[in-house]
């Protein structure tokens, strides 16, 4: 399957996003049927009146950046190398074409039972409002195509090449592990991040409702950081990791990334459980998140 | 980080396990859409 630069794509082309949403621990239990994205995909081409020419990742992480590419393999259509998060978020207003005047809608919608929706709100925060309605009634999970855009909008708005880049994270772990290290601080350096804390998970408080996944977790410190504790708060991804005073240590937009010291392996927020030992990473965010507007949509508070 | 113009199957484990990682925690299990993608 072909990866493409935005800059290849004609100004008029037309881009497709296509993602899940919903609750990740729902998607644990009850795996999709395979065929829902397309579905959603076909609603909204029908909508449009007109035919995408790529495909594209709404976020950089996750269940959201391996599924436009099982669906861009079905459909014959190449894949854009890049998102619109540089990272995963809870909430899909939550996307750099927000801050560039792209509309989610027309949004379409679709379950495993078959039905498919259309969406047509007034702003972004709207649609996911009345989208998570939707997808509580879905059973808490579905698959969404949205955020309809021309190339040349494209090009002015997305997250450019973290395709590229979560390829090399998971060739860069593949190596360190074939090797026989821990690619902890590989990641780090090459990523600009900071490995923030290395302990064993203690406790997980986590709950589904609204369609996401909240909670909290602490870890007690292990190695260089014990008779310390950290605590990640999470809603769907990890939002902020504090002290046990409560100074915050790393929060979003920045990512907070976790991996199982044991298997090398990343953990999820629905994976995560008492016993782990793990490393915590923190990583700088694409630029655009830490302009004003970037923060008044994913920051704190 | 070098750019990609393809993916494999034999390349999707390293997207898998790339979003997992940069996914903050979230997004959902990648491995599910590996397997449709595969």
């Amino acid at each position: 399957m072909t990866v493409l630069d935005i800059e290849a794509m004609d100004d008029d082309a037309l881009i497709v996003p296509v993602a899940v949403m919903g609750a990740p621990a729902v998607m644990l239990e009850e795996l999709p049927r395979g065929d829902e994205a397309v579905a959603a995909l076909r609603s909204l081409e029908a909508v449009l009146g007109r035919k995408a020419e790529a495909i594209f990742c709404i976020e950089a992480g996750g269940l959201n950046e391996t599924t436009p590419v099982a669906v861009a393999a079905t459909v014959g259509l190449p894949v854009i190398d890049g998102d619109g998060m540089g990272r995963a978020f809870p909430e899909f207003q939550m996307v750099s074409m927000t801050m560039f005047g792209v509309h989610a809608c027309p949004m379409a919608m679709s379950d495993e039972k078959g039905n498919a929706l259309v969406l047509n709100t007034v702003d972004n925060l709207s649609t996911q409002i009345f989208a998570r309605v939707i997808i509580v009634e879905m059973g808490g999970a579905g698959m969404i195509a949205l955020y309809p855009m021309t190339g040349a909008q494209a090009k002015r708005s997305i997250l450019r090449g973290s395709l590229s880049l979560i390829s090399n994270i998971g060739r860069l772990i593949r190596a360190e592990q074939a090797a026989n290290r821990t690619p902890a601080d590989r990641l780090a350096r090459e990523l600009n991040g900071v490995r923030l804390f290395e302990g064993r998970v203690t406790d997980v408080d986590r709950r589904t409702e609204g369609g996401f996944a909240r909670g909290q977790a602490t870890i007690k410190g292990l190695e260089a950081y014990q008779g310390r504790n950290l605590t990640l708060k999470f809603q769907n991804e990890f939002l902020m990791a504090e002290t046990e005073d409560g100074t915050p240590r790393a929060m979003t937009p920045d990512p907070i990334c976790l991996l199982d010291l044991e298997t090398i392996q990343p953990i999820t927020t629905e994976q995560l459980a008492y016993g782990y030992r793990v490393i915590v990473f923190g990583l700088p965010c694409d630029p655009k998140w830490r302009t004003g507007h970037g923060l008044s949509r994913v920051g704190p508070g | 980080m070098d750019p990609i113009t393809t993916i494999a199957r034999a390349d999707m484990a390293d997207v898998a396990q790339g979003g997992a990682f940069l996914g903050t925690g979230g997004g959902g299990a990648p491995h599910v859409g590996r397997l449709m993608a595969e």
